[in-house]
């Protein structure tokens, strides 16, 4: 304990040096964009409701961040139970009608006094927490049955809380950001390459026979380069195989909503004016940006409002189609800026806790990222999955500035430890 | 202990390296596949995309000219645009079998279409815009308001109306349903009154709203020019109501009357009538007999030969000539006079109209002199006259023009003309020998300008001699006061004219039962005001132009006197100063109407603050009221009619800068409440401003 005196003194010094300006500015720069972006959206169509809001959330959610950033070590350690609990209770209560609120078909918002809370959102943050306190505890390993499970288990909770409302986006974000987690405690490769394989091939399957057959030779090729003994390898063959061959027979049996958003993402030019609308007038402004863009607040496709609430899922025509390939690539850039960032304190931290928050934060933001761009570009389902830090909603865009404050915190205390050392 | 820490951190080196390996590539390959179709969407396939989105985005709006109106020669409105209703349905919306019967059974209601027709025009349809009915009167469009499905579209559309109904329909013409000229003065006046439609391009956000920018081109539409004609509206009615009476007496099958200036050319007035073509078929029957029958004219040519023989010094009024026994063999055929008449002088071998006598006078004048006399005169060529379809009639040559064919050509057969080119022929004795150029259309008026063209007069060419004008209408005076003529007879009017009787060739020869008896003249004979022919074609019965051409020529002349007192010839008939001639309003904007009604020296109940569309009145049109009788008009506001102007400014929503530079950049004056954005905008006109007030947040 003597020891963590002595980092408190030297905070008072030398609080620059184990301050991470790059993750903070980074972070600063994405709220700004997605403001100016909703700001761009929804000004002339009468809504800067939005962007006021948006403001205001991102002003308290860097207090919070700050908040986070000062926490003691061991207090966010503790902690994690408790506000997992929280989130659980959030999300049972949003299941109770009177108390949850529906919006676009998902019973997804808890709304008090005017002020909107997203459950699934917190869920993400506290279920990073619980699990990255259970593998960071002395004598836990993932590789471990036991452990295996329990941690599951921690995932799995609010997994399916948040399908039932339904959110199935919200979901798959919890599963990827497990995923990351597995590879990185060390789960087993092989197996995970098996687990990540399955979804790309039931699609591949859905789409056609020949997709189906390619993706199953593909699939058998890399599964041998993990040098398996040889009767696991097949084994794993066989299950995709067959995981393969049934899915256009589920799917068929899935409720007609999911199936058009199966049929729309495959195709999304054959409903122009239902569901495939949003995607189709995405590419459109996303495409007529051109290298340079349109201007600020010149983009037709959104000045005239083309894309249904632009300012939520689809913000990322915004920049792209007002400030052109440049823009795009501005974003992307920062999210890329922000995941390294993430990635390197993964790396460096000896605080396993720290460690499996960073990598778990870098595998949310990648998987939102890159589901919701792709989804603007045509290539991803339309999930519902908001752009991180840019996306207009106040539980999300806390949740990320809040995470950033972990980054942070953690960033801190590798450099106060490493100092002291 | 440390010992630990240091295999710690081995295995931390052997192990870190290899997963952030994997998660580095994982996130490096989706980012760069995404930037990749970013890359190939935004920069290898922009002009693709941008082409689908300008399509998408920019519309064109056409900015409609309005047409011009037509007035007659004392500035009497004849035909001007008012608001009609059209009804379109879009069939993507209202898709119940239910909700289309029920708009087609109000629409039968009001307008009489046929129930079927409609649904099936629905029913065949694959588009989103069906046209139901177009040009429904706004009186009668009450009864759809109604319905308030949001597919069934209400479109004003602007329409032809013509005040006086029918009267001069033929020469005036007819507009077809998008109001362009179908025939008539409509028609060779088109270019004239349609205007130049101008453009918008404007931007279309996705709920469909049109939205203006200043970066997008526009041309602006230039309303089309005011035509005044020079028909006497009043003396076009009388004109017709005579021609209706004698044609009905005569159990002719039609009949025309031209009356024109022969001073100047102007067409004073232009009937036709037809007992045939009745009111449901007065659109299709619009050729315009006057000017494109053409027919051998008869004793009415006669005039030519005289005029030729005098000019040439041949003949002298005075002289005697001889008729002999009213029959003259000529080769198999043979010319006969109905009434023989001896030996008599020139002047009354006119009033007699003696055949014989102008036939074997015309075979003295040399052929080369009577044909330029002829062609002089304005036959065997279209006069020129402003309206479409003018014949030339046939003439001929002077080598065709031998001593035996002039025996014929001299009491006016073996050629044709129109009744046009027989007045103008008499026009021109009229005038002292000087052949005007017929015309209608007086002068236009560019309202935008305030430019107004007007159109002289035109001389073709002087064809005789003041001289002999003089004696030529001292012996028509003579066919009217003691010849065949004298049913036009006016006490106290010295006119002059002419009988005609003409067979008509039928099938190669000449039919004893087909006639076309006609009277051609003018009056005062000796200060003539009015040149005019009577034609009647095909009288049943007494076929003789002195008898049922002449009398409607009488009438008409008395009938019009009686309306111009600078004739100096009082009457008893209906005297103009105490009565007034009102039109059919409905559809009128409340403050024409109102205007019009001025004009005519009626009251209203319009006060200046009234707006709308007339859509009934009390008393009804087309009769005449005592003037400074009260009228009352029955009128309705339609919010969407003045909407419809200034739709293209919808202004709400844009910042208060972008909509003020855009009101400038339209030649309009604003008026701002507040700042911020527009939330709601007012329309006020005050003089020959407009005022725009923005309301803003």
């Amino acid at each position: 304990m003597a020891q963590y005196n002595n980092y408190e003194i030297s905070v008072g010094k030398t609080g620059n040096e184990v301050f991470d300006w790059t993750t903070f500015f980074t972070s600063i720069l994405l709220v700004t964009f997605g403001l100016l972006s909703i700001y761009s959206a929804t000004m002339d169509a009468g809504q800067s409701q939005y962007s006021n809001n948006q403001l205001k959330y991102a002003i308290v959610s860097y207090g919070v961040l700050i908040g986070i950033l000062y926490l003691p070590e061991r207090f966010i350690h503790e902690f994690a139970y408790i506000a997992y609990g929280i989130s659980l209770l959030l999300l049972i209560l949003v299941l109770i009608p009177g108390i949850g609120k529906d919006q676009y078909g998902t019973r997804g918002w808890i709304v008090v006094g005017g002020f909107s809370l997203q459950p699934s959102e917190f869920a993400k943050v506290t279920t990073l927490l619980v699990v990255a306190r259970h593998l960071s505890l002395r004598g836990t390993n993932i590789t471990i049955l036991r452990d295996f499970l329990y941690v599951s288990a921690l995932v799995a909770l609010p997994v399916l809380l948040i399908l039932v409302e339904p959110d199935t986006g919200s979901a798959t974000v919890i599963l990827a950001m497990y995923i990351g987690i597995m590879l990185w405690a060390g789960f087993d490769i092989f197996t995970l390459f098996i687990v990540l394989s399955i979804p790309i091939i039931i699609i591949l399957s859905i789409i056609g026979m020949n997709y189906y057959i390619a993706s199953i030779v593909i699939f058998g090729i890399v599964a041998f380069t993990f040098r398996k003994k040889i009767y696991i390898t097949l084994l794993a063959i066989i299950f995709a195989a067959g995981i393969g061959y049934s899915s256009p027979i589920i799917v068929k049996n899935l409720a007609p909503h999911q199936i058009d958003r199966i049929e729309t993402f495959l195709n999304p030019g054959n409903d122009p004016r239902g569901k495939g609308y949003n995607v189709i007038q995405s590419v459109l402004a996303v495409g007529s940006g051109g290298l340079t863009g349109k201007g600020y607040m010149q983009g037709l496709q959104t000045q005239l409002r083309y894309i249904p609430k632009q300012w939520t899922d689809f913000i990322f025509c915004v920049p792209t189609e007002e400030f052109g390939f440049l823009g795009g690539i501005t974003v992307i850039g920062l999210l890329g800026v922000m995941m390294s960032r993430g990635l390197k304190i993964a790396q460096e931290t000896e605080n396993k806790f720290h460690g499996i928050i960073a990598i778990g934060f870098v595998s949310i933001l990648f998987y939102h990222s890159i589901i919701n761009i792709g989804m603007a570009m045509a290539i991803m389902p339309v999930m519902g999955i908001p752009l991180p830090f840019l996306s207009a909603g106040g539980s999300a865009l806390m949740i990320n500035v809040s995470m950033v404050g972990l980054l942070l915190h953690a960033h801190r205390h590798y450099k106060l430890k490493k100092r002291a050392v | 202990m440390i010992q630990n820490k240091i295999e710690n951190k081995e295995i931390k080196i052997k192990r870190y390296p290899w997963k952030f390996a994997v998660i580095f590539v994982v996130i490096n390959i989706g980012f760069i596949l995404v930037l990749a179709k970013i890359f190939i969407i935004q920069v290898i396939d922009v002009d693709v995309y941008r082409k689908k989105a300008k399509f998408q985005h920019e519309t064109k709006v056409n900015l409609k000219a309005n047409r011009g109106d037509i007035y007659d020669r004392n500035g009497k409105i004849i035909a001007a645009t008012i608001q009609s209703i059209s009804i379109a349905i879009d069939p993507t919306i209202i898709t119940e079998d239910v909700d289309r019967n029920d708009i087609c059974d109000a629409i039968t209601l009001v307008t009489g279409i046929n129930k079927s027709i409609l649904m099936d025009k629905i029913q065949k349809s694959t588009s989103s815009f069906v046209w139901l009915a177009r040009g429904i009167s706004p009186e009668k469009s009450n009864l759809l308001d109604s319905i308030k499905d949001r597919g069934f579209i209400r479109i004003f559309e602007p329409k032809r109306h013509y005040l006086y109904g029918s009267s001069g329909m033929q020469v005036i013409g007819t507009t077809d349903v998008d109001n362009n000229g179908n025939n008539g003065i409509e028609l060779s006046c088109d270019s004239l009154m349609k205007g130049r439609s101008g453009f918008m391009i404007m931007n279309r956000d996705a709920s469909g709203h049109l939205r203006p920018s200043l970066n997008l081109p526009k041309s602006t539409a230039n309303d089309g020019k005011d035509i005044t004609l020079t028909l006497d509206m009043d003396l076009q009615r009388i004109c017709e109501y005579e021609l209706m009476q004698g044609v009905k007496k005569a159990v002719a099958e039609s009949g025309t009357v031209i009356a024109m200036d022969p001073k100047t050319g102007e067409i004073l007035a232009f009937a036709n009538y037809s007992p045939i073509a009745n009111d449901s078929n007065i659109y299709q029957s619009l050729r315009i007999k006057g000017i494109s029958d053409q027919f051998d004219p008869g004793s009415t040519f006669k005039l030519v030969t005289a005029a030729s023989a005098l000019e040439e010094n041949l003949i002298k009024p005075t002289d005697i000539v001889d008729g002999g026994t009213g029959f003259l063999k000529v080769g198999d055929g043979e010319i006969k006079d109905d009434h023989p008449v001896g030996k008599v002088t020139f002047t009354e071998a006119l009033a007699k109209s003696s055949n014989i006598v102008f036939g074997q006078l015309a075979a003295r004048i040399p052929e080369n002199d009577y044909y330029k006399y002829i062609r002089d005169f304005g036959f065997g060529l279209p006069l020129g006259i402003d309206l479409p379809g003018e014949a030339t009639g046939k003439i001929l040559k002077p080598i065709e023009l031998t001593p035996t064919m002039r025996l014929y050509v001299g009491h006016g057969y073996g050629i044709s003309a129109t009744p046009l080119q027989i007045l103008s022929a008499y026009a021109c004795v009229a005038n002292d020998g000087v052949l005007m150029k017929p015309f209608l259309v007086k002068s236009s008026y560019d309202k935008q300008y305030g430019k107004k063209n007007e159109i002289k007069p035109t001389k073709i060419r002087t064809v005789i001699s003041p001289e002999t004008c003089k004696m030529l209408k001292d012996m028509l005076v003579e066919v009217v006061d003691n010849g065949t003529g004298q049913f036009a007879k006016i006490n106290g009017l010295k006119i002059a004219g002419k009988t005609g009787t003409a067979q008509q060739l039928f099938k190669g020869s000449y039919d004893t039962k087909s006639y076309i008896a006609s009277f051609a003249g003018f009056f005062p004979a000796y200060n003539p005001k009015v040149a005019m022919i009577v034609v009647l074609n095909k009288p049943q019965g007494d076929y003789y132009g002195g008898s049922t051409a002449a009398p409607v020529f009488k009438n008409i002349t008395n009938s019009w006197l009686s309306t111009n007192s600078n004739l100096n010839k009082k009457s008893n008939l209906l005297n103009d100063s105490t009565k007034s001639f009102l039109p059919d309003l409905k559809g009128y904007d409340v403050q024409v109407a109102n205007d019009i009604l001025r004009h005519l020296n009626l009251r209203s109940n319009i006060d200046a603050n009234s707006k709308g569309i007339v859509l009934s009145q009390l008393p009804y049109g087309n009769k005449y009221l005592t003037i400074n009788d009260q009228v009352n008009l029955n009128y309705k506001y339609f919010p969407n009619e003045t909407k419809k102007k200034v739709n293209y400014f919808d202004l709400k929503g844009l910042s208060l800068r972008k909509a003020i530079s855009i009101l400038h950049s339209e030649g309009f004056l604003v008026k701002v409440n507040g700042s911020g954005k527009v939330i709601s905008q007012q329309w006020i006109t005050k003089g020959k401003e407009i005022y725009c007030i923005l309301e803003c947040n």
